[in-house]
């Protein structure tokens, strides 16, 4: 988790979210292939509902595709850029 | 007739072919050729030995859809419904249920309908399932109150079980939907007998109307709130199994056009149809269709069984049940359509065979998903899109 860069809570809770949507406990790697972990059409529905919720902010439309949601490093991009 | 295990069932499909134009004429249910089925021991054939079955798969399960529906598309239709809720049931239920329900079934010949549609395809939030579920269900002391809608029930007169999905208000997850096995004897369940469809009328696949049912929680199918996470084996069988009926339904218009061509003369001529070169471009288009359908099903059972024993379902495989579903609707209804044209205007005779084969195979793409939904998930899925917010832009 340390190598992922961003800032760290943001970091976290997105890792928190994605353990909680695909059920699982293990860390995730920075890289790591989420759609391999189970990240699929149902599962990327609520992971994109939990993320706004966490960080009331909205995703546009362009932008709900799953290989922007395929890496930890993908998602933090989007949602530091959203934050910022 | 395709091999299955060792079981012919070709003096029923003979039998049933025989009975169909009563039973369309009157729009009869086709309670005798169910009886056949259990006479035969046919009812539990995709359960275990132990409830008198024979452990078939999705595969075997959909050769023997094939074959009943080729002599009977509504018994066929009926059945389709009743395997894949027991298939897909049964590796959910708990021994306790299995014991109550699949021995009843095995030893008084009861039948189980479809599960409700849980019409969730594109619900986003809690709020849109609460408001595309037709059925609700509140928890009360020991068990359920279910209040709502079952829509087009096929088997309405004969089955016995008949298993849903239903909203729960405030339970903790994704969907807030709980399974329940409900029968329908049960107090405040009513059967409205409006069924009047030209397609599959001997289904009777009518509306039943829950008020304020009491089911208790013994019933209840999978955990409360993921009714749908814990049944996702019954989309893969309903899918196949609903495939494997119109399929039938296409073999049933070749085998009879195939004889046909053969004994029937055209006038001019006084020749068979079948030395006409037109009619044999037809036999071939609708071969052609037949087999690659069939090959389209059973690839697609054989890795719905092997998902069902590694217990994982990807969405490659959900797609391609999509797939299979849409191809053999089309392919079916192409060959009903091509033997109609050999046949002529005769096909088209009110108790004809084909004019029944052309009303019931038009059902196929209204079968949920519908044809313009299907392609909708499977364009999304394969784009990958997320489908949180508008489904058009």
């Amino acid at each position: 988790m340390n190598s992922i860069k961003g800032d760290s809570s943001t970091v976290q809770t997105i890792i928190n979210t994605l353990q909680q949507v695909l059920m699982i406990e293990e860390s995730i790697d920075q890289h790591q292939d989420l759609i391999g972990l189970g990240l699929d059409s149902m599962a990327s529905v609520e992971l994109v509902l939990e993320l706004e919720t966490a960080f009331d902010i909205a995703f546009q439309d362009d932008e709900l595709l799953l290989e922007n949601f395929s890496t930890v490093e993908r998602i933090v991009s989007m949602v530091e850029s959203k934050l910022n | 007739m395709i091999a299955n295990k060792d079981i012919n069932i070709d003096h029923l499909v003979k039998r049933f072919l025989d009975r169909f134009q009563e039973h369309d004429n009157l729009s009869q249910f086709p309670h005798i050729n169910l009886n056949d089925i259990v006479a035969e021991k046919l009812h539990t054939i995709n359960l275990s030995e132990h409830y008198g079955g024979r452990n078939f798969g999705l595969e075997e399960t959909c050769n023997l859809l094939i074959d009943i529906a080729s002599g009977c598309s509504s018994t066929g239709l009926v059945l389709a419904m009743h395997y894949y809720s027991l298939g897909g049931l049964n590796n959910i239920l708990t021994e306790s249920q299995k014991t109550e329900v699949f021995k009843d079934i095995q030893v008084n010949g009861e039948f189980i309908a479809s599960i409700s549609d849980p019409n969730i395809l594109f619900a986003r939030t809690k709020d849109d399932v609460k408001q595309v579920t037709d059925i609700k269900i509140d928890k009360t002391e020991g068990g359920y109150i279910v209040n709502g809608i079952k829509k087009s029930v096929s088997g309405s007169p004969r089955i016995k079980y008949l298993p849903i999905y239903g909203f729960q208000e405030g339970v903790r997850s994704r969907y807030g939907i709980t399974a329940l096995l409900t029968t329908v004897n049960e107090k405040g369940i009513s059967i409205d007998n409006s069924w009047s469809y030209s397609g599959m009328k001997s289904t009777m696949s009518n509306n039943i109307y829950f008020k304020d049912v009491f089911i208790p929680e013994s019933r209840i199918i999978g955990r409360e709130g993921f009714g749908i996470e814990d049944t996702q084996e019954l989309i893969y069988w309903f899918r196949l199994a609903l495939t494997a009926v119109y399929q039938g339904i296409a073999l049933c218009a070749y085998n009879y056009i195939r004889g046909l061509a053969k004994v029937k003369k055209e006038k001019l001529s006084n020749h068979q149809l079948a030395f006409f070169p037109g009619v044999q471009r037809n036999i071939a288009d609708m071969k052609i269709k037949l087999e690659t359908s069939y090959s389209q099903i059973m690839r697609c059972a054989q890795l719905v069984d092997q998902s069902i024993i590694n217990g994982a379902f990807t969405d490659e495989l959900y797609k391609l049940t999509l797939i299979t579903k849409q191809y053999v609707s089309e392919a079916a209804n192409q060959v009903v359509w091509l033997a109609m044209q050999v046949e002529g205007m005769q096909s088209l005779n009110q108790g004809k065979l084909l004019e029944k084969l052309f009303r019931d195979v038009r059902a196929a793409t209204f079968h949920p998903p519908n044809e313009d939904l299907l392609k909708e998930v499977l364009a999304k899925k394969e784009l990958g899109i997320i489908s949180v917010k508008k489904r058009w832009l």
